[in-house]
């Protein structure tokens, strides 16, 4: 994608930036809520830090997602290229400032005395899983977005709430009693534990391992079967 | 072999009213159930193609005439493959290269090399043909250093030098117009127009809509009459043309 290649050259200091203002946001949160929650910030930094940059990757991905082909009306309708590509430039575009970021989120775990383990590897394994399903995702926005047009308020709400639900800023042991059911059936935690544990060497759960197949699964047909049904509509709508 | 064959094509537009375009009125909509679903039985749909027949061999040079929202821009779009048909069939046998809206492929945030190289992903060009192709475009607009300041620096002229060129360097069976040089200085539309008689001699069929008669009898050996998304009339360019003109000062 010699496309993204030339945008990155250019812009190589707006990815910069947000890695900036990511790494300062994820300090002083950092330090904030392991002081609320009372527990060592040199585990909780690095932590949080892994999560907002996994995070910060899916919700772009789904910010930008319903407005993937109406942005790209122009190209669409004067030029024959497959739909795909759109929803492909946007999430390989997210991809890379993802990279930067964990950068950033690397740096935190080292300087705090953390270590990288052979469980990073699975990072081989869990990056496909959640570019997958950014993929899957991003198509049905987009398809979605641009039939219906109040979608990308719609989906930034979802999102938001999906932020505080899910354990980014804080951790499941960081709640005293027991009924967690609704972290363990959220499937964002189960996609961004994936990501994460290999990110702080460890070995994610094997039910999140599965779950996020499902969901990569799920998703993926339903993409599917979204795009034979409306690909030629699709036109119509922008 | 390059062949054009559609067959009772009908492209029908849906138009969307806010209401259409919401999630939360189609689920309270689904909600109420029978009284308002009526609202989608009712969407307005506005008829663009009606039922057009045509057949295109090799060496047509095809011009398309009619009034303004006649169908020549949608029965284009439909020709290049971005817009399929919502009714009857359209079979193009050959790659089709089309000039549908200059200008579209431009991002007035790259320079002009970037925006090259961008419309060359974008076109598909083979990476063995981006350099003839990068030069070709450099020497046709004769825009020299400006290729290295940002699209959004140049003059209208400029951009439309920029995308006509990097529209005219596509390499296909079928080439695809729609008005092509409205705009640009006497010395540019000169050269433009050379470059255009040498792309359709290269072209097996060539589709050209435009409003001006002498560019397409310069360019044409046959002509379609559009009206009202139907075919009026097709045949050599003079008689169709003569129809036309005498019918037009009447017109809408």
């Amino acid at each position: 994608m010699q496309d993204i290649r030339i945008r990155y050259k250019r812009t190589v200091l707006g990815p910069l930036w947000i890695t900036v203002s990511m790494s300062v946001t994820f300090i002083c949160i950092g330090s904030l809520f392991s002081a609320i929650l009372k527990n060592d910030v040199r585990v909780f930094l690095p932590y949080l830090a892994a999560g907002m940059v996994i995070w910060s990757f899916i919700s772009a991905v789904a910010a930008e997602g319903p407005q993937v082909f109406v942005d790209a009306h122009h190209i669409i309708n004067s030029l024959r290229i497959p739909l795909v590509v759109h929803v492909l430039r946007c999430v390989a575009r997210n991809a890379l400032i993802f990279f930067h970021n964990s950068l950033a989120a690397l740096m935190a775990l080292l300087i705090l005395g953390g270590s990288l383990t052979k469980a990073g590897l699975l990072l081989l394994v869990s990056l496909p899983i959640l570019f997958a399903i950014a993929f899957f995702g991003g198509l049905i926005l987009a398809i979605l977005g641009a039939r219906f047009r109040d979608l990308g308020p719609i989906v930034g709400m979802v999102m938001q709430l999906t932020f505080f639900m899910t354990p980014i800023m804080w951790r499941p042991e960081d709640i005293a009693d027991g009924s967690k059911w609704w972290v363990a059936i959220n499937p964002a935690y189960h996609l961004i534990q994936i990501v994460r544990a290999p990110m702080l060497g460890s070995v994610p759960a094997g039910i999140s391992i599965a779950v996020s197949l499902g969901t990569a699964t799920a998703l993926g047909l339903a993409a599917y079967a979204l795009f034979r049904l409306f690909r030629h509509r699709i036109t119509y709508w922008l | 072999m390059t062949h054009i064959r559609l067959d009772k094509v009908t492209v029908d537009f849906p138009v969307y009213d806010t209401g259409h375009r919401s999630v939360r009125r189609s689920l309270l909509t689904m909600g109420v159930g029978g009284a308002i679903s009526r609202h989608g039985r009712n969407q307005l749909v506005v008829r663009a193609l009606d039922g057009i027949d045509l057949d295109l061999r090799k060496g047509d040079r095809v011009g398309l005439i009619g009034h303004n929202g006649s169908g020549k821009s949608t029965l284009l779009q439909v020709l290049a493959g971005i817009r399929e048909p919502t009714g009857g069939m359209a079979r193009i046998d050959g790659s089709t290269a089309a000039l549908l809206s200059l200008g579209s492929i431009l991002d007035p945030e790259m320079t002009g090399y970037e925006n090259i190289g961008h419309a060359g992903v974008l076109l598909s060009i083979p990476n063995r043909r981006r350099d003839p192709f990068r030069e070709d475009i450099a020497a046709f607009t004769e825009l020299g250093s400006f290729l290295d300041l940002p699209v959004r620096t140049y003059s209208a002229g400029m951009r439309l030098r920029l995308s006509f060129a990097l529209m005219t360097a596509q390499e296909a069976e079928i080439l695809l117009l729609d008005e092509a040089f409205g705009a640009g200085d006497a010395h540019f539309q000169e050269r433009a127009a050379r470059r255009m008689a040498g792309l359709s001699e290269r072209m097996n069929i060539t589709v050209f809509a435009s409003h001006d008669s002498a560019e397409i009898r310069r360019f044409c050996n046959k002509a379609v009459w559009l009206e009202h998304g139907r075919v009026r009339q097709v045949g050599p360019v003079d008689p169709v043309l003569t129809a036309y003109l005498n019918l037009a000062p009447a017109g809408i």
